[in-house]
């Protein structure tokens, strides 16, 4: 008996979502075995299956990739813009001061605001009541993560925009369709 | 998954959008220029030493911790002097930026090419005009070109933080020189 191509296994073992995998690889071992075990043919399996099995895998986890986008939308503008400031303000040849003013904060909001209407749309109405929640803390982790001596609204302006721009997030896809996950 | 998409292509866009605005705005023949003017309520031999002075430099520019100079007193052409910057930003790190004079007319123009390792190149003058009332034109004119290839790339924002930065220095100057004056 000869085992199938090791890396095409890996493939459709990475893409194939983890309930489904026993059973996908032992029907694919047992049809490679039927046939007499042509490499080639296990690998045109795998490349062609592992697209739909990865769609397959990701519409099962819809409310991980909402969280997901929640805690992207709502910590990461925080990091991101800090680095991002560092640098620019570190390439300035006459060297400026770690003090962040009101361009930084309004960028950062305005970050922080288009990433939560990418992740209301994700989230759905539904999932607006811990979205909003998780936002709030995954932002306040951010900024503390950070340390920047923003404007002392800027903590406040960040919440508030990503509870406005999840909200609109959600609107805006139940507008388009019912707020059925699609 | 569609709205997954979407969403992710949407932001795509957008970044690819701000990146052709920065490239575009980076792209002009003055896109690495800095200019800046400011009238001081002094005459230019008062305003001059302010330019060169280690002691006096380091009141009115930032983050200027040191100054080593070749040879102390008037500025001549080819003249070298090292600024020991803090780099508040990355912490606290410092950094040396070399200034060689370029061109010098006492009291009334000082050029000056900089270099900073693995940081820029760059050029810099001070032009002093009398005013009729007895007040001085202090004006500035700067360009920089980076190294790092994220910095020049992000050149029209990197300038416009660093306008503010010299604004703020050249008020200060101000004040200082005014000040000096009424003492």
């Amino acid at each position: 008996m000869t085992r199938p191509p090791m890396l095409a296994e890996w493939l459709v073992r990475v893409a194939c979502p983890a309930r489904d995998r026993r059973f996908v690889l032992a029907d694919l071992e047992a049809e490679y075995e039927l046939r007499g075990g042509p490499a080639l043919w296990y690998w045109r399996q795998a490349v062609r299956s592992a697209p739909a099995l990865a769609v397959m895998g990701a519409r099962r986890g819809d409310w991980e990739y909402a969280l997901l986008a929640v805690m992207l939308a709502s910590a990461a503008p925080a990091i991101f813009m800090e680095a991002w400031w560092s640098f620019l303000l570190s390439a300035i040849p006459l060297k400026a001061d770690i003090v962040r003013g009101a361009d930084f904060a309004i960028l950062s909001v305005a970050i922080t605001a288009l990433l939560s209407v990418g992740a209301g749309i994700i989230c759905t109405v539904r999932g607006l009541f811990w979205a909003i929640p998780a936002a709030w803390i995954f932002a306040l982790l951010g900024q503390a993560a950070v340390h920047n001596s923003a404007p002392t609204w800027f903590g406040a302006a960040t919440l508030a925009a990503a509870t406005v721009a999840l909200a609109a997030g959600a609107w805006l896809r139940r507008i388009f369709d019912g707020g059925q996950l699609a | 998954m569609k709205w997954i998409l979407i969403v992710l292509g949407s932001l795509f866009g957008l970044l690819v959008l701000g990146a052709v605005v920065l490239l575009a705005m980076g792209a002009g023949p003055d896109a690495n220029r800095m200019t800046n003017s400011i009238v001081i309520h002094q005459k230019p031999e008062a305003v001059w030493p302010w330019l060169y002075k280690p002691d006096k430099v380091k009141q009115w520019v930032t983050w200027l911790v040191d100054i080593r100079e070749e040879d102390s007193g008037e500025p001549v052409v080819g003249g070298k002097a090292a600024w020991v910057m803090e780099d508040r930003n990355n912490g606290n790190a410092k950094m040396e930026i070399v200034g060689t004079v370029k061109a010098v007319e006492p009291n009334r123009r000082l050029e000056i090419a900089m270099t900073a390792a693995e940081g820029f190149r760059g050029s810099a003058s001070y032009t002093l005009t009398a005013l009729p009332d007895g007040s001085t034109r202090l004006d500035t004119d700067s360009r920089y070109d980076f190294d790092n290839g994220f910095a020049r790339f992000m050149t029209p924002i990197v300038l416009w933080q660093a306008k503010k930065k010299y604004t703020s220095d050249q008020d200060h100057l101000r004040s200082l020189v005014e000040s000096a004056a009424t003492h």
